[in-house]
């Protein structure tokens, strides 16, 4: 990590003095705790071959909280000079008044020691994310639109640069071991690009994109070249009665089918009913009891986490040891926490959410694919997705900027959007082919949300049978 | 020459930069004529009573005593109801829209319109056909509510009204209403209503046949979100121990004060007999009072020669308080803990109080250990133990003895993995079928005999045990 971090976000060292100088404001004993956030955002837009958007915008949020006696109070500011923290805590302590009770009734200095705890620093840093600036985006924009433009076709898009800080400390344990729940100081960088190119007459579009936390690993001329491609493909498209076909989902819709799956391995939820990892309930214990052990996608999908995976990186989380929640298409793992696992399995750590994965994929090229498919459906990704039945996963959303009719081992035609309903353990569970894993576009959302980016997903292309379209979709 | 002058003028006037907009904060004085429908004044009412209240507990601090009655008796804040009043003047009977006669009539209530709240009902009960019984029956329920959650209740009204409800209707939605009537009257302590309330109650009871008792719809009466009652729609009382309240209501205290004088057999003859009528069983296996009350053990007694004696203690009156510290505090995160810990602050809270008024009580605090404590690494067993009693040390209940007992586990096969605690043998010998799972407390005589395990109001607590230490004196 460069020197550049300060240039865009606070540093450590400056997070470390806004730390103190909060403990050092606090009045009337208790405990101190603060949250630093700060976060660069540099973008550009282009819409119909034009510049639309640049920007460089930052900012910064300090959220302190204080408990004293019983109370509870919090506030939070971007001001980081002297008078105004001192004014922040002084109004986190009025808030600690009125607040009543914590859930904390025995003193702090009471309470039992933090138990030993070690966080990895992240890995998710680029310099040249960091450095990267608009005015050198600017003229790669007109690279990037003028084959659209050349060809008569419209290109929109955007290129995005993020760099962001974190850190969490108490008053308590300033020096000493962080606890579950502090977060040393982590920086993040994250780069995105997401370009569509239309005709004019709207009859055809095509996309790419692609994500990662260093810019150095996109390559945006393809990803252009690509977008036209596909554009070019799809101009033209025909209606396909709905129904069910064979499809070649390229990895971008793999990953789309499968985003909000991700959110649904939890295993607290996972043993109580409605749940689509949930068994059953075991009348004998009185407990639910999740499908973990049990076989629920095809045997050759796995889905990890390996911190020490440097495509995949780290986010910065409680429990950064490697993980596999599904092995060879078995269930093996699901979210927990570090209360659930105190609570139900009497061990000190947690198993991380499924927020960056790996799944496991072959050695087909989607050509080929292509050439042993009779009759399908091949599809560039999926948008608006959502979800019908949560026990089943059941989703539906619209295909978009690209689908084409398979026949005879060759692309025919381009074909009108369609609407899918399905399940994605319904499409795991009907495998006919697996590509080779790539990564894929995956943006950061809100940083005051999230607090740290979207690890990157890595997903194959998959040829699966009897994917359930519903109805047709006139728009592009 | 005008023009030259024009000029001039423009050349040495001051640049007048009109690139920004100064910010102005927005108007936020309340304008109540913006508040056209409804739903706005709803609202408005809303807010009013959440400051209020917000006020009233920043600052005055319940302390560990039981919710005061007048707290529900009370009558609307003057502030608010002056507001609701402002508001709904735009608002005269019969001309305002039905569909909005829910929020109509609890404004009017709110703004002591009673009888324009009467009007709105009206019109809303005039518009089921009468032959159209089970809807009526659905919309004069519905008047119940209004009037029985009305600040302050209009338990008057909502009795004139029950009382012209269809009879013939489902016999457990019946009793569900009087329920609620029945409960409203006990937290406004009306003790005569309940009475009246509680002998409809045991009307319908007594006319239930066994398969009706047997039925789910028995089980799930009580399913209520009474306001502070803590039964809300997750968790049914059962018709069992609803009627069993109607028993006792109808009873009254005192003549389970006066048959305690007497003996500790004619008390639990009394309460067996409430259960028999509320139950309509002879089986009293399953009720706790009368039972010999099983001997506590524990691995760790705090102090440690407490355990040197049999508890609970022969000869003393004792209250065994059951508690469980790990499960309330510590990892727990979610509202329902904040539930649990007032419970367990309060039960401790409790039992001091009465170990203060009766010195003579014998009070025993166990509590069992879960592998867990608060977000400490996994202890052993005697730290935990510690840990347990070092929480507690701040609600020391004087002269008490605390046995913590080391909860066997298993752990289910992996995947799994998930620890399976084996029953905790001091609370299975004081469970006693399906209808007491949770003893939070057990009273026992001086000869091991359980009197209740199920009591928490502490006045009555103090009653019985008053009974019990001035019989043993004598």
């Amino acid at each position: 990590m460069s020197s550049a971090v300060s240039d865009h976000n606070l540093s450590r060292e400056a997070c470390e003095s806004i730390a103190a100088r909060v403990f050092a404001f606090a009045r009337g004993g208790g405990e101190s705790w603060v949250q630093i956030h700060s976060w660069w955002n540099g973008e550009l837009r282009w819409a119909r071959n034009h510049v639309s958007l640049a920007s460089d915008r930052r900012d910064l949020r300090i959220m302190i909280y204080r408990t004293r006696d019983l109370g509870f109070g919090w506030v939070s500011t971007n001001q980081i000079d002297d008078a105004s923290l001192e004014a922040a805590v002084r109004a986190a302590e009025r808030n600690c008044e009125i607040n009543g009770f914590t859930r904390h009734p025995l003193p702090a200095s009471d309470r039992p020691p933090m138990p030993p705890f070690q966080r990895p620093t992240t890995a998710i840093w680029s310099d040249v994310t960091n450095t990267t600036t608009v005015d050198t985006l600017g003229a790669l924009v007109r690279q990037l639109v003028a084959p659209a433009k050349a060809k008569g076709l419209l290109s929109a898009g955007y290129i995005e640069m993020r760099a962001g800080s974190m850190m969490q400390t108490n008053s308590l344990r300033g020096g000493g071991e962080p606890a579950p729940w502090d977060v040393p100081y982590i920086a993040w960088t994250q780069a995105q690009g997401s370009l569509t190119v239309r005709d004019p007459e709207g009859t055809g579009s095509g996309w790419a994109g692609l994500s990662s936390d260093d810019w150095s690993r996109l390559d945006p001329m393809a990803l252009a070249t690509r977008a036209i491609d596909k554009c070019v493909a799809s101009q033209h498209p025909v209606a396909l009665e709905p129904g069910r076909y064979t499809v070649i989902l390229e990895p971008q819709a793999v990953a789309d089918l499968w985003e909000l799956a991700t959110k649904s391995f939890v295993r607290e939820l996972a043993e109580a009913p409605q749940d689509p990892w949930f068994l059953a309930i075991d009348d004998a214990l009185g407990l639910g009891r999740s499908k973990l052990g049990r076989k629920v996608v095809d045997e050759r999908i796995t889905v990890s986490h390996d911190p020490a995976d440097p495509a995949l990186g780290i986010v910065p989380g409680p429990w950064d040891t490697p993980v596999t929640w599904i092995d060879h298409g078995v269930l093996t793992n699901l979210y927990y926490d570090r209360d659930y696992a105190l609570k139900k399995l009497n061990t000190n750590g947690g198993v991380r959410s499924l927020a960056g994965y790996r799944m496991s994929g072959g050695q087909t090229s989607i050509e080929s694919m292509v050439q042993s498919t009779e009759r399908g459906l091949l599809v560039t990704r999926l948008s608006t997705v959502q979800e019908v039945d949560h026990p089943s996963l059941l989703m539906t959303g619209l295909t978009r900027d690209g689908l084409w009719l398979i026949e005879h081992g060759k692309i025919s035609k381009a074909v009108k959007n369609l609407r899918f309903t399905e399940s994605p353990l319904f499409a795991l569970n009907n495998i006919d082919a697996l590509g080779e894993p790539v990564p894929v576009f995956r943006p950061v959302k809100n940083p005051y949300e999230d607090g740290a980016p979207l690890t990157p997903a890595i997903v194959p292309a998959i040829k699966a049978r009897d994917f359930s379209f519903t109805s047709t979709i006139d728009a592009i | 020459m005008r023009c030259t002058v024009l000029l001039l003028a423009m050349a040495f006037a001051p640049v007048v930069v009109r690139a920004q907009v100064r910010f102005e904060w927005p108007d936020t004085t309340v304008d109540l004529a913006k508040y056209t429908t409804a739903d706005d004044c709803l609202a408005l009412s809303g807010r009013d009573y959440v400051h209020i209240h917000r006020h009233r507990q920043m600052t005055t601090w319940d302390d560990t005593l039981p919710v005061p009655p007048w707290l529900e008796l009370e009558s609307v804040a003057p502030a608010e109801a002056q507001d609701v009043a402002r508001c709904m003047a735009r608002f005269t009977e019969p001309r305002t829209d039905l569909k909005d006669w829910v929020p109509l009539t609890v404004l009017y209530l709110i703004a002591n319109r009673d009888h324009d709240a009467s009007v709105v009902m009206g019109r809303r009960l005039a518009e089921v056909p009468a032959d159209h019984v089970h809807e009526r029956t659905q919309v004069t329920d519905s008047i119940i509510r209004l009037y029985v959650t009305a600040r302050p209740s209009r338990l008057d009204s909502a009795e004139a009204i029950l009382l012209r409800r269809a009879k013939g209707d489902d016999v457990f939605h019946r009793l569900t209403t009087y329920f609620w009537l029945f409960k409203e009257s006990e937290w406004h302590a009306d003790t005569v209503r309940m009475q009246r309330v509680g002998r409809w109650m045991l009307s319908l009871g007594d006319s239930l046949t066994p398969a009706q008792r047997q039925s789910d719809a028995f089980r799930d009466i009580g399913k209520i979100d009474f306001r502070g009652t803590g039964v809300s729609d997750g968790e049914a009382l059962g018709g069992d121990a609803v009627l069993l309240q109607a028993v006792r209501a109808v009873r009254g205290w005192t003549p389970y004060l006066d048959s305690l004088r007497r003996s500790s057999a004619a008390f639990i003859a009394l309460v067996r007999e409430d259960w028999r009528h509320a139950t309509q069983t002879q089986d009293v296996s399953d009720y706790p009072p009368g039972h010999h009350a099983a001997p506590l053990s524990a691995d760790y007694w705090f102090p440690p020669q407490s355990g040197a004696v049999a508890r609970p203690t022969p000869g003393r009156v004792s209250l065994i308080v059951f508690q469980d510290p790990t499960k309330c505090n510590g990892v727990a995160t979610s509202d329902a803990d904040v539930v649990q810990d007032w419970l367990c602050l309060n039960l401790l809270a409790r039992a001091r109080r009465l170990a203060i008024q009766f010195p003579q009580l014998d009070v025993t605090v166990v509590t069992p250990t879960h592998g867990y404590f608060m977000y400490a690494t996994p202890p052993a067993p005697a730290e935990e133990a510690a840990k347990i009693r070092e929480f507690m040390a701040p609600h020391t209940v004087p002269g008490e003895a605390v046995g913590v007992s080391v909860t066997s586990t298993w752990r289910l096969p992996a995947p799994d993995g998930r620890i399976i605690e084996k029953p905790w043998a001091n609370y299975e010998h004081y469970v006693f079928g399906r209808n007491f799972r949770q003893p939070t407390i057990a009273l026992i005589d001086t000869d091991g005999t359980i009197l209740t395990t199920g009591e928490f109001d502490i006045t009555r607590l103090a009653d019985l045990i008053d009974i019990l230490v001035h019989r043993a004196g004598t």
